[in-house]
């Protein structure tokens, strides 16, 4: 009986996260053709082609991570080699958890405030680069140290043994033994950007011209759903964009997942 | 330097209140009435913590019982290769888009009902934000109950309890520290969440300025009014962002402070 209940539970969820997906697939990618991510756009989206959302796209989620890895890395670096045991390190890694807790559109309030309004950045790639990027950390962070963690301490005492400083430990020896591990992390972060909307949409303004400066608005794929989506556009256009969208980020993540499998073997 | 890009990170933690703090300055006084209605010039914060806790409690009475339910089925009944693909399933869910889960909500449930209920869109909000956050009560109320000594299980069968019983009597009540975490957690991503109610709650509620205030949490009012906001309303939006700071970070605290045993 119980068994029987808790299967059928099972069951539904299967339905609707694969109906779910299925569904925008099925009927989103007939509608992806070359014209649809290469023209330029018209009326708001509502007709043409998708090449300024992509090419924000490329830039800002691009962009914040090119921002993040290294100083996400240099965190987790110190964090896992450098920091000594005492409880003042404890606070900080505490406080890189609690980041990690913070919603999303707080971080474009943040990006808003910071960088749109009090840099003057404006609504532009840029903000929306730097936001992601902030966002994103906590993520990178955590995934790095684990990574670094996982490394077997006798990497460390070999390369010590043989004279090595501590920094050329930790870029000759550590990172090319957790370098899958860093590489999965990056990949979820990338996929976690791809997906966000709540954070560009209060960063990145919304305009639809082809982007000529790190300053111009944009609109990437996320925002630009949500858009065509209270636009009341045309459904086959709204099932096409959402299957490039959830494309993209099924790539990512499948990618992360191989990656990660691979990692335990 | 390592060090000091760290010490950065962690600062940001400050920084982002501090600077919520800041900019909510001008309207710290007015700020403390029930009722959000911009139009009216009535900014009150508590109106907007209120939606969002109805709608994140909302949603986890819809995820609780099914997250519980999938993670009983993942640690009791499934063999390891269902195991293994419904676990990539969740992981897939939990890696999608928000803005997708709304985007097709919206078209297919609160255009296709039509326009005139609130409280059906209430419902179909929670529904939504429900499967978001299942993911989350899944795959966190499985390791906590995958935490739990193999000899409960086993001895709870021997003394010849049913299944159902060792689960009820035994396991959910010596796993329950881990699922109120799970609960917690979900709960803190339910209140944060945006675009599924930005979607789904009511969009142009300034204009039922007369009317009965409509549901509105949080966060879909920052990313709705900001862009166009002034003065005191958007000091008052800094000021919800302020208490939806805390609020997610005091979730976080207790919920670690149960992961720890």
């Amino acid at each position: 009986m119980m068994r029987a209940v808790l299967t059928a539970i099972a069951l539904l969820v299967v339905g609707v996260v694969g109906g779910l997906i299925g569904l925008v697939l099925v009927k989103g990618l007939p509608g992806v053709s070359g014209s649809l991510l290469w023209s330029a756009a018209e009326r708001l989206g509502e007709a043409g082609g998708l090449r300024p959302v992509l090419t924000s796209t490329v830039v800002i989620v691009g962009g914040a991570i090119l921002l993040v890895v290294p100083i996400g890395l240099s965190a987790a670096t110190w964090l896992q080699e450098y920091a000594p045991p005492s409880l003042w390190v404890e606070q900080v890694r505490r406080l890189i958890e609690a980041l990690a807790g913070i919603p999303s559109v707080l971080y474009g309030l943040f990006g808003f405030s910071l960088f749109a309004v009090g840099l003057g950045w404006g609504w532009s790639h840029l903000t929306a680069m730097a936001t992601l990027a902030l966002m994103l950390l906590p993520m990178v962070i955590q995934t790095g140290a684990e990574a670094l963690r996982t490394v077997p301490d006798e990497l460390r005492e070999g390369a010590r043994a043989l004279g090595a400083t501590r920094w050329e430990t930790v870029r000759y020896s550590l990172f090319p033994a957790a370098a899958p591990g860093i590489v999965t992390g990056v990949l979820l972060a990338l996929g976690r950007a791809l997906g966000e909307s709540a954070a560009v949409l209060l960063t990145a303004g919304g305009d639809l011209r082809q982007p000529q400066s790190l300053l111009d608005q944009g609109r990437p794929l996320a925002a630009h759903l949500y858009h065509l989506t209270i636009l009341d556009a045309d459904p086959n256009r709204i099932w096409a964009t959402a299957a490039v969208l959830v494309g993209l980020v099924l790539i990512v993540q499948l990618t992360a997942s191989w990656l990660g499998a691979r990692l335990q073997r | 330097m390592l060090r000091a890009v760290t010490l950065g990170v962690a600062a940001l933690v400050w920084l982002i209140g501090l600077d919520f703090l800041w900019e909510a300055r001008p309207a710290m006084t007015a700020l403390w009435g029930w009722d959000w209605r911009p139009a009216l010039g009535r900014f009150g914060i508590p109106a907007l913590i209120g939606g969002s806790l109805m709608v994140a409690g909302g949603a986890i009475l819809v995820a609780l019982p099914i997250g519980i339910g999938v993670a009983l089925y993942l640690t009791e009944f499934a063999g390891p290769r269902r195991n293994r693909w419904l676990q990539r399933l969740l992981q897939v869910l939990a890696g999608m888009p928000s803005v997708v889960i709304g985007s097709l909500g919206w078209i297919y449930l609160v255009r296709a009902m039509g326009d005139r209920s609130d409280g059906l869109r209430l419902v179909i909000t929670f529904g939504l934000l429900g499967l978001l956050i299942l993911p989350t009560v899944a795959t966190l109320g499985a390791s906590a109950l995958n935490a739990l000594p193999p000899g409960y299980r086993e001895g709870a069968i021997a003394l010849g309890a049913t299944r159902w019983q060792a689960v009820q009597r035994l396991l959910l009540p010596a796993a329950r520290a881990g699922l109120f975490q799970a609960t917690l957690l979900a709960f803190g991503r339910a209140i944060g969440e945006t675009m599924i109610v930005l979607l789904t709650v009511r969009r142009d509620y300034a204009g039922f300025a007369y009317g009965m205030p409509a549901v509105q949490p949080v966060t879909s009012a920052i990313a709705m009014e900001i862009p166009t906001s002034v003065g005191i309303h958007r000091a008052a939006l800094f000021g919800a962002g302020a208490v939806l700071l805390g609020l997610s970070l005091l979730m976080g605290a207790i919920a670690r402070r149960f992961g720890r045993p």
